[in-house]
């Protein structure tokens, strides 16, 4: 049982609470969600209960935070530990070792458990979470879904009877989520109590007991799930839909309406020398368009978007761009690639500057106004001054996309832009991409995140592509010209838009 | 993952791949120990010889090559630095060749069996060996987990320089040369950021599972070394203490740098 009564929380050197006057009972074979908009202070909470709060970031607890029965703030964080297993978002920052039995035993030879012991209990949860066949594998080869499965295995093989994740579906395809939930619901039924922090709803309807929605560090509202169902509170804490159809059915390969296409012909890719990933296969990529790219976690979607732009070598294949036989690599120079991980990707002293670094030469005599303005687009005007690297996640992963259009490509290629968004800014996210492809670019999405899809997408590619018979270049009948895109167009209309341009 | 991540695989008929690593990491103390002891190029050489054999037996030609290459640049640089500070100051440099031999023949000999290392052994291999020795917690925390983040710090880099490709600014040697403040920034910005936030990550994880609760460890699973290891261990001692004999005869011990 995890319980919170009257509890708030600050951070050292930090006058206001992150956390106030927190009531929150997770009873066991229950699974309670916690969600609201960034910042509102659910991480805060996570620590509060798995005492990373007190031990780690040294701050100030009040109220009374219980585990088990037992008082967070009387124990250290490797013994709550054993009370309450935390999964973080991304498993892989969190394991030790480099193969999936090494890091199920991590925890039991720390706690000098029998070498016997530990052996039984790696053997029960392999068991229990299906890990057999892959005991002995590498971690750096698994999946998101599985890296998933053994982070929870390796905290539930020492035996807590609470769980708390944070932000579990962010990296996962829809059907490791649903592997995920199905995994879950056995836990529950086994009376494990359990703290779910998440953006996204939909996958919680049905297992879900109770929802808790937090808003400038106090919980607003709590009840069952379908309190969230209430529109009204969805846009007032802006908060993701409660009830999602999966749009991928209804989500159609791109058709050729007006002839301004780039087309990657005959490619054929390996990682290594493993099996081709990609062998023979042609694609055509309209312009004016947001494409969804789908397909599971691992089947090669990154490493096609590489591919398209000559950041990986594909060892054949050739893109036809402007009537023209190109080389991926000069695709690069038109196009934006926004990579999952932001933190690679910021590399200046402040937001402003970074803005104003990725402007094209023809905007460099106005580029401050130009800059300010695509900040305020993506609302983080406010933040123009700060270094980017202090950003949170989801103004880092705004920025960057701001970058990336700050460049003005015929190509945006996104990479899980909407990863730990909460509703708004999916919305703003999907609202931009949509308005950057009517104005002529080529919009390629990758994502999971069902709900970005159906609302961002016009149609999409799924991958694995399937082989093609050899394309001749030209490919079919089209003339060079019909190849062009409305780069110049497009361009005029933006000058058209842009005062001083 | 292997050791060198150049290559996830072993060639067929790899003799260090047949090593247990605890042995491939005790070849390489002797072998530093020699490298610090020895002076004298003639006790210097057996060991050199047997060292080019060992690390030639992974059968990773080309990239010994390469490596040997790298060193061969280094040593080039070196010298030609040497040269202008003769030039400048004759009395601060001597330009004998033995001053430049004895260094030489020692760097080649550390990276035979470094190579050796590198190109045969996994970095779960590594973790396990760290494992098995029991080693103090100071010690064997801050170096598994130094050893289990170079792939993730490696691919870090990897992504920054595709960012910085994709962002416009790829970091040539020429814009290196032109623009050495800003090549730092774009470069070691986000690798700073990226590791400190790791860092933070990993302390948290730790905390949660408990690392640090005790002093030591108990492994759940123990290494056992085939005689094979045990031979090849027994042969690098003795042909250590033949060397060293060879040098208490014609060059007597030395620490310096000659």
């Amino acid at each position: 049982m995890i319980r919170l009564q009257d509890a708030s929380f600050s951070y050292p050197f930090h006058s206001e609470p992150a956390v106030k006057g927190a009531n929150l009972t997770v009873a066991p074979g229950e699974i309670v969600l916690l969600t609201g908009p960034s910042g509102c202070g659910k991480s805060t909470m996570v620590r509060m209960i798995n005492g990373l709060g007190l031990h780690h970031f040294r701050g100030n607890l009040s109220g009374q935070v219980t585990v088990g029965g037992r008082q967070v703030s009387e124990l250290e964080a490797a013994d709550i530990s054993t009370l309450v297993g935390t999964l973080f978002q991304d498993p892989e920052s969190q394991f030790f070792a480099l193969d999936v039995c090494d890091e199920i035993a991590m925890g039991h030879e720390w706690r000098q458990t029998p070498p016997r012991e530990t052996e039984r209990r790696i053997q029960h949860v392999a068991d229990e979470f299906g890990l057999n066949p892959i005991l002995d594998r590498s971690i750096l080869t698994l999946s998101e879904g599985q890296k998933q499965k053994v982070a929870l295995a390796s905290i539930m093989s020492l035996g807590p009877r609470a769980l708390i994740l944070d932000e579990p579906t962010a990296n996962l395809d829809p059907e490791s989520t649903e592997a995920l939930a199905k995994t879950l619901s056995a836990l529950k039924a086994k009376g494990v109590a359990i703290l779910i922090v998440d953006h996204r709803l939909y996958w919680l309807r049905g297992l879900a007991d109770k929802v808790a929605v937090m808003d400038k560090g106090q919980i607003v509202a709590q009840g069952p799930f379908e309190l969230v169902d209430d529109a009204s509170l969805r846009r007032r804490y802006g908060l993701r839909k409660s009830h999602v159809v999966d749009p991928r059915p209804e989500l159609l390969p791109p058709e050729l309406t007006n002839g301004h296409t780039i087309s990657l012909c005959n490619l054929t890719y390996a990682h290594g020398r493993q099996e081709p990933i990609f062998s023979n296969v042609s694609m055509d990529l309209p312009m004016g368009q947001v494409i969804g790219l789908l397909g599971a976690n691992g089947v090669g979607k990154t490493t096609l978007a590489m591919l398209l732009t000559g950041l990986n070598k594909a060892e054949k294949g050739y893109l036809v761009i402007d009537g023209q036989k190109r080389k991926p690599s000069e695709l690069l120079n038109r196009a934006s690639v926004i990579l999952q991980n932001t933190d690679h990707q910021l590399h200046m002293k402040t937001v402003l500057d970074e803005i104003i670094a990725s402007l094209p030469r023809e905007k460099k005599p106005d580029q401050k106004r130009h800059a300010l303005t695509l900040l305020a687009k993506y609302n983080i005007a406010h933040l123009a001054q700060r270094h980017p690297q202090s950003l949170s996640g989801g103004e880092k992963q705004r920025l960057v996309i701001a970058c990336g259009e700050a460049k003005d490509p015929d190509v945006l290629i996104l990479d899980e832009p909407s990863s730990g968004l909460d509703g708004a800014n999916m919305q703003l996210i999907a609202d931009c991409a949509r308005e950057f492809a009517q104005r002529g670019a080529c919009v390629l999405l990758i994502s999971h995140d069902l709900e970005l899809l159906g609302t961002a997408c016009w149609c999409a590619l799924t991958l694995p592509l399937k082989t093609t018979t050899h394309k001749e270049f030209p490919h079919d009948n089209k003339t060079a010209a019909e190849y062009h895109p409305r780069k110049d167009s497009r361009k005029s209309q933006h000058h058209d838009r842009c005062p001083g341009s | 993952m292997q050791a060198s991540f150049i290559s996830n695989t072993n060639p067929p008929g790899s003799f260090p791949a047949t090593l247990d690593v605890r042995t491939k990491l005790f070849l390489c103390v002797l072998s530093s120990l020699s490298a610090i002891i020895l002076s004298s190029p003639l006790a210097l050489a057996p060991l050199l010889a047997v060292s080019a054999l060992y690390a030639l037996s992974s059968k990773n030609i080309k990239k010994i090559l390469i490596a040997y290459v790298v060193i061969f640049l280094m040593l080039g640089v070196s010298t030609i630095f040497i040269v202008l500070l003769r030039l400048v100051c004759p009395e601060l440099a001597a330009m004998e060749f033995r001053n430049f031999l004895t260094p030489f023949l020692r760097i080649i000999l550390m990276l035979n069996v470094v190579l050796g290392l590198a190109l045969s052994s996994r970095v779960q291999s590594l973790l396990m060996a760290l494992k098995s020795l029991r080693l103090p917690s100071l010690i064997y925390i801050p170096t598994s987990v130094m050893i289990r983040f170079i792939p993730t710090f490696l691919n870090d880099a990897k992504q920054v320089l595709q960012a910085l490709k994709i962002r416009g600014y790829p970091l040539t040697p020429r814009t290196m040369f032109m623009h050495p403040l800003h090549s730092l920034r774009v470069l070691f910005v986000p690798l700073v950021f990226r590791a400190l936030r790791s860092s933070d990550d990993l302390a948290m994880a730790a905390e949660l599972k408990g690392v640090g609760l005790s002093n030591s460890i108990v492994p759940y699973r123990q290494q056992t070394l085939q005689s094979r290891d045990l031979a090849v261990s027994a042969f690098a001692v003795l042909l250590a203490t033949a060397s060293f004999t060879i040098q208490a005869y014609h060059g007597g011990f030395s620490m310096g740098m000659h």
